[in-house]
Order: C-alpha cells, then structure tokens, then sequence
C-alpha cells in the first residue's frame, strides 16, 4: 500500500487536491489555516491502493503555531511513502522555501504546481532541468492529472548551495556529533545554522562553531542562500505575475468604512437567514414532511399499541420531524459563511480586527473560529490551533459564547410566539453575546497575558464558486440530516420515555423520570425566573445538543403533530402546558440558552485544545456570567413593573457599562514602563 | 544631519506607506527571525508597506511579489533603508 502524505504552504490548495484524489468534501476556504488536523482516507485508484494524508498547512519545518507542529510531527517521526508538496504557482517564491527544506532532509517529494488561478508563467521543463526539485504542474480540482501524478517519479538531485563555504566547514566540525546521533553532518550543520537543533554538541565542537559563526547571523544566512538559489532558478523560467493591490481594498480597508461595512454584511447574514425567504422555504419543508409523516402515522395507529404511536407521533414526528423544517434557515446560514470564507473577505476582517482584538488580547485571527462559532461551536474550537500562543487559548475558551447555529429552532419559535415575529430580538441577543464575550476576553487577558504575534497571508479575492457552494451546502444538509435523524432521533426517544415513565417504570406522565430530575435543578433556576421543572428538564437535555431544547419541549408538552410544527410549539408555550412563559421569561430563557454552557461535542473538543482545567474553567465562567446577567436582567425588568422611574438609573448604567467597554477597547495605550506586551508607540516615550 | 541617518537605516516598524525599502539586517530573538527570514526577509529582499490598519498595529508588507498581514511590533526587528 502507497501512502502518500499532502504537505505545503498554507492556503495553497492542499485540501483541494486532497479532495480530488480521494473523492471527498473536506472543509476548504480560501484563508489560511482551513485544516488544522491530519485527516486520511483510503482509496483504490486503477486497482492500487492509496492512503492519502491531508496535513495542515505550514510555512517552514520549524514550526510557529500548534497546527504547524502537527504537520511537522508528523513529517519527520511517522512512516509514508511519498510526500506531495502543493505550491501556488502565483506565489512560487516563498512557496519553494519549505520545498527546499523538504530536500534538504532527503525526504521522496513530488513537488505539485498548482496552477489552477494562474497568472504567473512557468517553463515547467526547464524548471525541472536546471533545479533540485522534481515538479509536476496541474490544477489541484483536475481530475484528469491523477493519474500521471501518481505515475511521477521523484528523483533525488544534489543541492547546490550545501556546498557553501560556511555549510561545508560547520559541517566538518560537527561531524563527531553526527556519526553518534546517526545524522548526516550537512543537515545537522543547516539545523545548526538555522538554530532548530534537538540535541546538544560535544563541547570542543561548541567552541568551534562559535568562532566560526562569530559575526554572522546564522539563521538570516541560511534563510539568504535559499532564498538566493531560489531566484536564480526562478529567473531563468519564470514570469511572475504583475501585482497589484485589489481595488476593493481601497473600500473594504478603508479606515472609516471597515467596521460599518463588516456589520452590514453581518446584519445582511442575519436578515438573510432569518427573513421570510429562509421561512418560505422552511414551509416548503413542512408540507413535505407532512407527505410522508401523515400516512405513517395512519399505519402505525392502526396496527401498534397506544403507547408506541404516542411515541412515535411526539418524538419522532414532534420533536424531530419539527426540527428538521428549520434546515433552510441552518442551510442559509452555512451558506453565508461559506461566502465570507471563499471570498477571502475573512483575511481583510482578521487584519482589521488585529487592532481591536488585540486590546482585548485576541488576535486578528480569532475572528475566524469566532465567526465559524456561529455556524457550529465543536468545528470553530479546533480552528483556533492557527493561532500563536496565549491567543490559541483564549480564543478556544471564547469561541463557545458564539451562539451557534443549533439554537436557531429555539430562537425562532421563541421569537415568533412572544415577540411578534421580530427578529431584531435575536440580532440584539448576538449583540448581547458579543459584548459578554468582549468583557470575558478582558477578564482572561488577566490570567494569559497577551503575545503580540500575527502572521497572515492575504489571500486575494476570488469569486465564490458555485460548485463549492453546493458542495458545502449538500454536506451541511446532510451532516444536520443525519444528525437529527441518528442522534437527535434516538435522544428524542430516551426523552420521552423519561418523561413518560416513572422510576418505578410505569406509565405515567405524573412523577416521570424526567419530571425528579426537572425538579431536582428547578430551585437553581428560580431566581432568574424560570422556576419550572419542564424547563429544567430541557436545559439538561440542551447540554447534549443544542437542539435538543426545542425537541424536549416539543415532548413535554405534548405538542400535537399538526401543520406547523413553529406555531404549535409557540402556542403551547403561551398557555395551557407544562412549560410557559410571559414576555419576559421568555426573552430570560433566550438569553440563558444563548451560552449557559457548551453542548457536550464542544467541551470534549475543548479539552484537548486547552486542557483539562481550563475546560472546567471556560464553563464555570460561561455558566456564572450567563447566570448573573439573566438574574440582573429579570430582576432589572421586574423591578421597572413596580417603579418606572428606575428606568432612567437602568439606562444610565447601561450606558455607562457600554462606555467604559468602548474605552478599554478604542482607548490610547499609554504605556509608561518598559513592556513587552504593548505594541503601540510606548518606545517614543 | 540626524534625520538623514535615521534615513540610511531605519525599523521597518517605522517605515511609510508606499515606499520600496530594501533589508539591510535583521535582528532579535531566534523565533522571531527565523520565521521572517522564512517569509522572504533577507538581506537584500525588498519590501514595501502596503498599508496600515486603523490603530497602525498591523501592516500589510508586500514581499516576494505576495502581501503578508504583520503586526509592526515584529517588524521593530527588520531593519531597512530606503531604495
């Protein structure tokens, strides 16, 4: 069996190719740091066998972020056949510097070319004539040039500038060193001058190399005869590009139309997926599913006894049949990340945020895995390996106050039960979970200092294209398909036997299972005014899926399967069931299901980011901070029912939270002492 | 006289908007380096600022014929003088 292992800068179109050669639909984007772990899959091509490994992307072998490190890792300590090494023809220059490195190290690369938006010019024979790489060149999405690229050979050419001056005598005096370590002493005199060495020299070599490298920036050196042998190839058989600075970054960076330009696009997401085309498609859905449901049920009526039918028509068809209408809206949603990704829009917001995140102590980065916190929280937590140091953390911490997409349902009938159909309510609970987590972020800075680092390529703008969209909507629909229909399903089931058998196992809705442990958490929520076991019962079940608040109410309430699976579950909600509300509990528990904690997916991802300890930590903080504001909110609102003049002091306080937030956040470091944390002009001082 | 040597050699930290600046050192803690030096600053590359985020923080360099998002206080370490 051949495996073959995908290695290259970031956002060159690894994953692209890997999608190509494997017939799948992983996750690409057009900004760096789409991957962020190895994936692998086998496939037979011409009756061989493959195993092909999609690896982060990384700009050197010495790696910089966590995401590098895997790549790396995984390069030199584990077994494959072959590397591809993807570079972007456009950008050949910095690309061929980790090429060389790969060389270096002996390792069997094929070097792919993308050319798949090309604008530069290649002498591809004469590229492989005159240089120490063996090069391929097709477009990574052609499926045309598989065969011949698994068909090419590499072949093992001398390096010329390792016969340097300086190479070659640091390399004779370390060469003790490397017969022990079994290292050839050419690549351990480049670790050496690049300063990335894992071991220690015997001492008299020490003293040697120091005088040697005395006045000579070693790692500049190194990075300067590559870079050097990489532009006297380059010049005999390349053209570069003309480049040119978009012009769309004359608006979209504009210093005073960035950020209004960023929430409008944010406000446009929203108005699309909550406005009435995501709803008429949603009906659409409804009328479909009812199709099906309605003659099922008939049957199962007539041939099964009452209590298998009461299970099927409120759990399957209630709670599970009623959250899969809510696909386009989710579908929209997705859709418009998607966009924002392939647009390369998202390097532009990172680079305009780095400012502001940065007073916060996040990164510019940051804002990737916290916009992806929208769609979903477990695959934006693991995005955040991109970024460099403490930021890793924090941003990981952070991402699961996004609300993400699976508490849409919820949101929707909530939203059209007690609000009339205003969705500005769900656009000021973002809002409201956006400044929640500006305060959070700096509360933690206390606790990880801030590293200023950020290193990011621009990737230029592309229009999105229509294939991938569908792509990325197909697998969207499916994975929230088969969600609802495997997990969801089966959890909606287990709910409704809690709920409808007791301890003793007996069929009864009085003193269910569900109803005991409803009661058990209730005295905790009756301070923010939710004193309902009901309630109760579907946070529990809201801490596996989100989505499952919405089922466990579905089956709590018995909703009946009727037309419209949002209006029947907001009516029960008014009156009449076990679980309601009045206006503002209703607008309490929006709030407290926004981020009263991460579903279950989420804190396990969250725990190999960050670690244990500061897993719990996240919760307990997302926990308490929900928990605080829907007690101040509740009581607030109770408090101007009695005296309505307390609403002046309330927007007067409201004010002045907001300003200070702004001033920590806009305001004009100052720095009077010699740090290394502030970025701003304190050297002038 | 000052002015004309701060001139000669400079940060590129400090460097403006839509000048062509060529590396004449690059100095500071081994990380740091290396992972500019991998990016394309070397001796004798050449780099221009393409722009400054809002609060000057961040600066977008072109180098090697690409546009690189870096933050100014990582580039104190790149020093330049004008081409």
């Amino acid at each position: 069996m051949n495996k073959i292992i995908l290695v290259g800068n970031p956002n060159t179109g690894k994953t692209t190719l890997f999608n190509t050669l494997t017939h799948s639909f992983e996750h690409v984007g057009n900004w760096q740091g789409v991957t962020v772990a190895d994936k692998q899959k086998k496939v037979r091509i011409r009756g061989k066998e493959y195993i092909f490994v999609d690896l982060p992307g990384t700009f050197s072998l010495c790696p910089f972020t966590d995401e590098e490190k895997v790549t790396v890792d995984y390069l030199l300590n584990q077994k494959y056949d072959k590397v591809f090494n993807i570079v972007d023809c456009d950008n050949l220059k910095r690309n061929l510097y980790m090429s060389l490195q790969l060389q270096e190290k002996g390792i069997n690369t094929v070097l792919v070319i993308n050319s798949t938006i090309k604008k530069a010019k290649l002498d591809i024979d004469k590229f492989n004539q005159i240089s120490c790489f063996s090069a391929y060149q097709m477009s990574a999405k052609s499926k045309e040039d598989i065969d011949n690229l698994l068909a090419f050979k590499a072949v093992q050419k001398s390096i010329p500038y390792l016969k340097d001056k300086l190479v070659l005598s640091v390399a004779m005096t370390v060469e003790n060193s490397a017969k022990k370590n079994n290292i050839n002493p050419i690549l351990l005199a480049v670790n050496l001058l690049e300063q990335n060495l894992s071991f220690e020299l015997q001492k008299s070599e020490m003293i040697q190399i120091q005088k040697l490298l005395k006045n000579i920036n070693s790692v500049e050196y190194i990075a300067r005869l590559r870079y050097d042998y990489i532009s006297e190839i380059l010049s005999k058989c390349y053209v570069p590009c003309v480049f040119a600075e978009s012009k769309l970054d004359n608006i979209f960076l504009n210093k005073y139309l960035a950020l209004p330009i960023f929430f409008v696009l944010f406000f446009l997401m929203f108005f699309v997926t909550f406005s009435s085309f995501g709803q008429f498609l949603s009906e659409a859905l409804k009328n479909f599913t009812n199709i099906i449901f309605s003659p099922l049920m008939k049957w199962i009526d007539g041939v099964a006894p009452n209590w298998v039918s009461q299970l099927f028509a409120t759990a399957v068809v209630g709670g599970v049949g009623g959250l899969l209408s809510f696909l386009p809206q989710i579908a929209m949603l997705f859709l418009c990340l998607t966009i924002l990704e392939d647009s390369g829009y998202m390097s532009r917001i990172a680079f305009f945020f780095d400012d502001l995140l940065g007073r916060i102590g996040l990164n510019g980065k940051s804002i990737f895995s916290l916009l992806m916190g929208f769609g979903c929280s477990t695959t934006a937590v693991l995005t955040s390996r991109n970024l460099e140091g403490n930021s890793h953390i924090k941003t990981a911490m952070l991402t699961p106050f996004m609300s993400c997409s699976a508490k849409l349902p919820l949101f929707i009938i909530m939203c059209t039960a007690f609000f009339g159909g205003n969705f500005a309510i769900i656009f000021l609970l973002y809002l409201i979970n956006i400044i929640i987590a500006i305060i959070i972020s700096i509360f933690l800075n206390k606790k990880y200092p801030h590293t200023p680092a950020f290193i990011m390529e621009f990737a230029p703008y592309r229009r999105p294209s229509i294939i991938l969209l569908l792509r990325s909507l197909y697998k969207n629909c499916k994975q929230f398909i088969t969600r609802v229909g495997l997990l969801l399903m089966s959890l909606s089931v287990i709910v409704w036997i809690l709920q409808n058998f007791s301890f003793s196992l007996k069929y009864t809705t009085n003193g269910s299972m569900l109803q005991q442990m409803g009661q058990f958490i209730s005295p905790i929520l009756a301070p923010i005014g939710l004193n309902n076991w009901g309630i109760g019962a579907s946070l529990i079940t809201g801490i596996i899926a989100k989505e499952m608040i919405v089922s466990s109410i579905a089956i709590i309430n018995g909703v009946p399967n009727g037309n419209n699976f949002n209006l029947a579950v907001g009516s029960s909600l008014i009156a009449g069931s076990i679980i309601t509300f009045d206006t503002l509990t209703a607008f309490v528990f929006m709030l407290f299901v926004l981020f009263y904690m991460p579903c279950i997916s989420t804190i396990s991802v969250l725990k190999k980011e960050v670690g244990f300890k500061n897993t719990i930590l996240a919760i307990i903080i997302q926990f308490t901070s929900c928990y605080l504001l829907c007690f101040v909110v509740y009581n607030l609102a109770k408090l101007i029912k009695i005296y309505k003049w307390a609403t002046i002091f309330i927007i007067i306080g409201g004010i002045i939270i907001i300003a200070s937030i702004s001033y920590l956040v806009f305001r004009k470091n100052k720095c009077t002492h010699n740090c290394n944390n502030c970025d701003l002009k304190c050297r002038y001082k | 006289m000052t002015s004309y040597l701060i001139k000669l050699s400079m940060r590129l930290s400090d460097g403006n908007i839509k000048t062509k600046y060529l590396v004449t050192n690059i100095n500071g803690e081994v990380k740091q380096v290396r992972r500019l030096c991998e990016l394309g600053f070397v001796i004798g590359s050449e780099v221009v600022i393409v722009r400054k985020s809002i609060f000057k923080g961040v600066l977008l360099v072109k180098i090697n014929n690409y546009l690189l998002a870096i933050k100014r206080k990582q580039l104190e370490c790149v020093e330049v003088k004008c081409e």
